[in-house]
């Protein structure tokens, strides 16, 4: 058996000191990627093939060297077992949830066997350590492992080399291949507990927004102004704020809602502001939480970034995802 | 049956039977040596097992579980005396298997007696190296190999038939590489350590002494002796005289060999037809006679000639040896020293008074040895003695008793009486024991020769005819000699149940069976049992290699591993490139009739269906529809269809191949 092993013991070191692979999106286990070693099982049936032989030895037992041989037969025959267990396999990635800071992230392994051989105990585990969801793989289809790892911070959340093994068919040997995947996981930050509510003011300051109210009585098709927005390229010209441009040197957009009823929420960096730049994105954090229970639409305005108001899972997805990516930046207020 | 029991084996019981069936069919035969005391713990403890994976209150406390392994070792030191060697350390082995279990927390555990197990197996064979035993310990193997499968992979694979499977696969895969270590490793005469050899005690046969009744106790047994393979025609069975024994002493009832000559003398035999040689396979016996077909002209290498014309090994017989022998039929023997007359003629002082009466009337009115020879034989055959294995018993005067009173008795009777007449009547005369005949396997090709063989006769030394065999049996009960004594042992018939004809049937069926079973022991004898140090030697000579030293025996280990290694993983490598995924021919035709679309435009997209795509381009290509549909109806029905039917694939590939968009 170590006979045989000693070809991947001499590969695992050349492994060891190889740079890591670039992460792929999928990976096929070929002869390159397996490695074999004996398990402690097998160190401890190789005892017992030895004790057994010097049995034999000593008391010329034929049918005592004839059970011993045939063991060993079995252990070597498991080694081509365990490489076949792995072999040809199609490691890739399926998306995996973003969560919440402290929370734990669940990165989703998908194992496709292309052959009519049916895997027996495909193990997945983080590189380093041994425990791991642990399934079999029937022909020509597929099994999804969930690997758990700890999002401490906010921001992206990359996985490390995964390990591929298998100990099939005895334990006595286990065979092993390390991936590193492209995959990775949103991590939004940790909503703060408890503090204030959003201000239900408008994103630019009561006084301004009253004289525009004043300046800009009900037009457009009977739709009512309902506020002003920073100027984005491709606002039509009559729609710009040119009063409001006069009073504060900014270009600024007139906003018209056409259902009076609706009450959209902004969520302002500013209205924020902390100290802390993380306690700033956990708080804005709860609000969005919180404005997306009430079921009105609501934006985001951060310093470098502008989320126009609406609601539904997708939104919610991508505001809290701004917040998760968030660069502090250098003209930030 | 089967579903009763997966239903079983799927308890919460289940992994532990898986574990402990293995160990408790190992462990049933050691059962039968070891100790009634420890066979009785084993099984309750392991009951206590079963018992205690639904009831954990059950298993001992750690305290409790120490006091149990005190008292098994020292229950096994007061049954055995010692505690190292085979016997105690097989005994302590079962014990710690019976402990074990109860502390088992999880894998590891499991994993420990699943292998001791094997080593349990092994222990039998030290003890049996039997076919039988291997045969079964072959099930105990295959099924613990099972067990072993399943502790990896857990309740999930819990159904025995794919264990059982997989089992068989790895050990059917294991046998190339038995055979080719068992061929290979060096095999080498004696023990490592000649340590641990327990005491051999002398087994069943003949023994050295002979009582009238001692060899009609033997004929009951059909226990092999030995076994005979002839080279070229093998002689009538009728003229297979196995010599063993030459009993020279007597007190008129019993017949001891006595303080026979120790001297390597050799004798001087003239063969009067070719010699025959046969190849003679020797059961244990545990002493140092060897049988010889009469007369013996070649001494094997362990053996060495006593002047009784009969082979004495230089050591007692402990292992099943193969002897390669020849002998003579016809014979003359010459020369008899005045010592072995002396003996020849010995007497006791006095007893048996009516024989030597009769015996002096021949000598004083006969003349010569061979009218009183003759005149002995005629007594005999005057038709007043009878054959009979149970002869009744015989007085303190044994000779007379049979002569005079009973006249009925067994072969040592006869020879007793026959070589007593024949001494009281001044003519040299001993008796052999040995065995008469044989039972030809047409299977193997040899005769078997057993215990109910054995057989007792008388030789006469005649001036110039030498020693000559007398078989007063041969004369009496012809049929003794010709069909064997275990013949004549009486049916138990059953009248009224079956016809004659079915019994004769069941006896012909139980008689091949029994001599298949005895050929199937017999190579398993040759070729795997004998095979050690000096038919390892002879067999690479047989492949040209020299064989002569350990270097070499190890060299050609290696190489034959190596070798081996490298034919498994060739072997390996074509089966998986073989194996490799092979793309469908259907697929590789909707892929091309795909990418012909694509040409023009329309492309599948990725969560499109077959019959979404095809109508979505039949849209957008109405001069194109009905070949699209035609194809992807031919795709789907293959592919998708219950049935698949013979030809689609041609016929897709004609549409494809006249798809030009």
């Amino acid at each position: 058996m170590f006979l045989l092993g000693m070809p991947a013991v001499y590969r695992f070191f050349k492994h060891l000191a190889s740079p890591p692979k670039k992460a792929r999106k999928q990976v096929r286990l070929g002869f390159n990627r397996i490695y074999i070693l004996p398990t402690k099982a097998g160190l401890l049936f190789f005892a017992l093939l030895l004790t057994m032989l010097l049995i034999s030895i000593n008391y010329t037992n034929p049918p005592g060297y004839l059970l011993t041989f045939l063991l060993t037969g079995v252990g070597l025959a498991s080694i081509f077992h365990t490489h076949r267990a792995l072999f040809g396999l199609l490691v890739s990635r399926a998306p995996t949830r973003s969560v919440f800071a402290g929370k734990t992230a669940h990165f989703q392994v998908v194992i496709r066997n292309p052959d009519p051989l049916f895997r027996h105990g495909i193990r997945i585990t983080w590189s380093g350590l041994d425990q791991g969801p642990i399934q079999d793989i029937a022909s020509k289809s597929e099994a999804r492992f969930s690997l758990p790892k700890l999002a401490v911070a906010r921001g992206k959340l990359t996985a490390g080399p995964i390990v591929v093994s298998s100990v099939h068919p005895l334990g006595l040997c286990k065979a092993w291949a390390s991936v590193q995947l492209a995959m990775s996981c949103i991590v939004y930050p940790q909503p703060e507990k408890n503090g204030p509510k959003w201000s239900p003011s408008a994103k630019v300051s009561a006084d301004l927004s009253k004289i525009l109210l004043e300046s800009y009585p009900a037009e457009q098709d009977g739709d009512d102004f309902s506020g002003l927005r920073k100027y984005r390229l491709g606002d039509p010209p009559r729609q710009v704020a040119w009063k409001a441009m006069a009073k504060s040197n900014t270009l600024y957009s007139k906003e018209f809602s056409s259902q009076g009823e609706d009450t959209v929420i902004w969520l302002q960096w500013k209205d924020a502001n902390q100290a802390e730049i993380e306690a700033t994105l956990s708080r804005l954090c709860r609000w969005i939480l919180e404005a997306d229970k009430t079921g009105h639409p609501y934006g985001l305005i951060l310093p470098n970034q502008e989320i126009s108001p609406t609601t539904g899972p997708a939104h919610l997805d991508l505001c809290l995802t701004s917040l998760a990516v968030f660069q502090d930046h250098p003209e930030n207020p | 049956m089967k579903t009763a029991l997966n239903r079983v084996l799927l308890r919460s019981t289940g992994p532990w039977l898986w574990v402990l069936t293995p160990l408790f069919l190992a462990a049933l035969p050691h059962f039968l040596r070891t100790p009634f005391w420890l066979g009785l713990a084993c099984m309750g403890l392991w009951l206590l097992r079963l018992a205690a994976v639904d009831r954990p209150r059950l298993v001992p406390t750690r305290p409790l579980r120490l006091l149990l392994a005190a008292a098994c070792i020292s229950g096994v030191y007061a049954s055995y005396g010692y505690l190292l060697g085979p016997e105690p350390g097989t005994a302590l082995l079962l014990l710690l298997l019976a402990l074990k279990p109860l502390e088992t927390k999880g894998y590891r555990d499991q994993l420990v007696i699943v292998l001791l197990t094997y080593l349990l197996i092994l222990l039998h064979f030290l003890a049996s190296q039997s076919l039988l035993a291997a045969g079964y310990m072959a099930l105990v193997i295959f099924l613990n190999t099972a067990t072993m499968f399943g502790l990896v992979h857990g309740q999930s694979q819990g159904n025995p038939g794919f264990r059982l499977r997989q089992a068989a696969i790895l050990l059917i895969q294991a046998l190339p590489v038995m055979l080719l270590l068992f061929v290979l490793f060096p095999r080498f005469p004696g023990s490592l350590w000649g340590l641990f050899q327990k005491p051999q005690t002398a087994l069943t046969g003949l023994s050295e002494t002979m009582n009238p009744g001692d060899v009609s106790r033997l004929t009951q047994s059909p226990e092999m002796a030995f076994r005979v393979a002839f080279e070229g025609q093998s002689p009538p069975a009728s003229l297979m005289y196995w010599r063993v024994l030459v009993l020279w002493e007597t007190d008129g009832r019993t017949w001891r060999v006595g303080k026979s000559d120790p001297g390597h003398g050799l004798w001087n035999i003239t063969a009067s037809q070719e010699p025959i040689r046969y190849v003679l396979t020797l059961e244990p016996h545990g002493q140092n006679w060897l049988p010889a077909l009469e007369m013996p002209l070649e001494i094997p290498d362990n053996a060495e000639p006593a002047t009784d014309m009969r082979l004495r090994l230089k050591a007692p017989m402990q292992q099943r040896t193969r002897f390669s022998m020849a002998s003579a039929l016809g014979y003359n023997v010459d020369g008899l020293l005045a010592k072995q007359r002396r003996r020849a003629l010995a007497l006791p002082e006095t007893g048996n008074a009516l024989s030597r009466s009769k015996a002096e009337t021949w000598r004083s009115q006969l003349s010569g040895d061979q009218a009183i020879f003759n005149a002995a034989l005629d007594m005999f055959r005057d038709g007043s003695f009878a054959y009979s294995l149970t002869p009744p018993l015989l007085g303190p005067n044994a000779v007379d008793d049979f002569l005079f009173k009973t006249r009925d008795g067994y072969c040592e009777h006869y020879a007793s009486a026959f070589t007593f007449l024949m001494r009281a009547a001044g003519i040299p005369a001993r008796v052999v024991l040995g065995y008469q005949g044989g039972e030809r396997n047409p299977l193997g090709e040899y005769y078997m020769i057993r215990q109910y063989h054995a057989h007792a006769w008388s030789e006469v030394w005649l001036s110039g005819q030498g020693w000559v065999r007398v078989d007063l049996t041969s004369i009496l009960a012809p049929e003794r000699i010709q069909i064997g004594a275990g013949a004549l042992v009486p049916d138990i018939g059953v009248p009224g149940v079956l016809s004659d004809r079915e019994i004769a049937w069941a006896i012909t069926l139980w008689r091949n069976l029994t001599l298949g079973w005895d050929a199937a022991n017999a190579l398993w004898n040759q070729w795997v049992l004998d095979f050690g140090s000096e038919r390892q030697k002879r067999f690479f000579q047989r492949l040209g290699l020299s064989g002569a030293s350990r270097l070499e025996r190890f060299g050609y280990l290696l190489l034959g591993l190596a070798g081996s290694c490298l034919a498994a993983g060739l072997i390996y490598g074509v089966l998986l490139l073989r194996a490799r995924p092979r793309p469908d021919a259907l697929d590789t035709l909707y892929a091309r009739f795909c990418k012909r679309l694509a040409r023009v435009g329309i492309v599948r997209r990725a969560n499109e269906g077959p019959l979404d795509f095809a109508l979505r381009a039949s849209a957008l290509r109405a001069d194109l529809a009905d070949t699209i549909m035609a194809v992807s109806q031919v795709y789907m029905r293959q592919k998708y269809g219950a049935k698949p039917e013979t030809g689609s694939i041609k016929k897709l590939g004609r549409l494809v191949q006249r798809f030009r968009p």
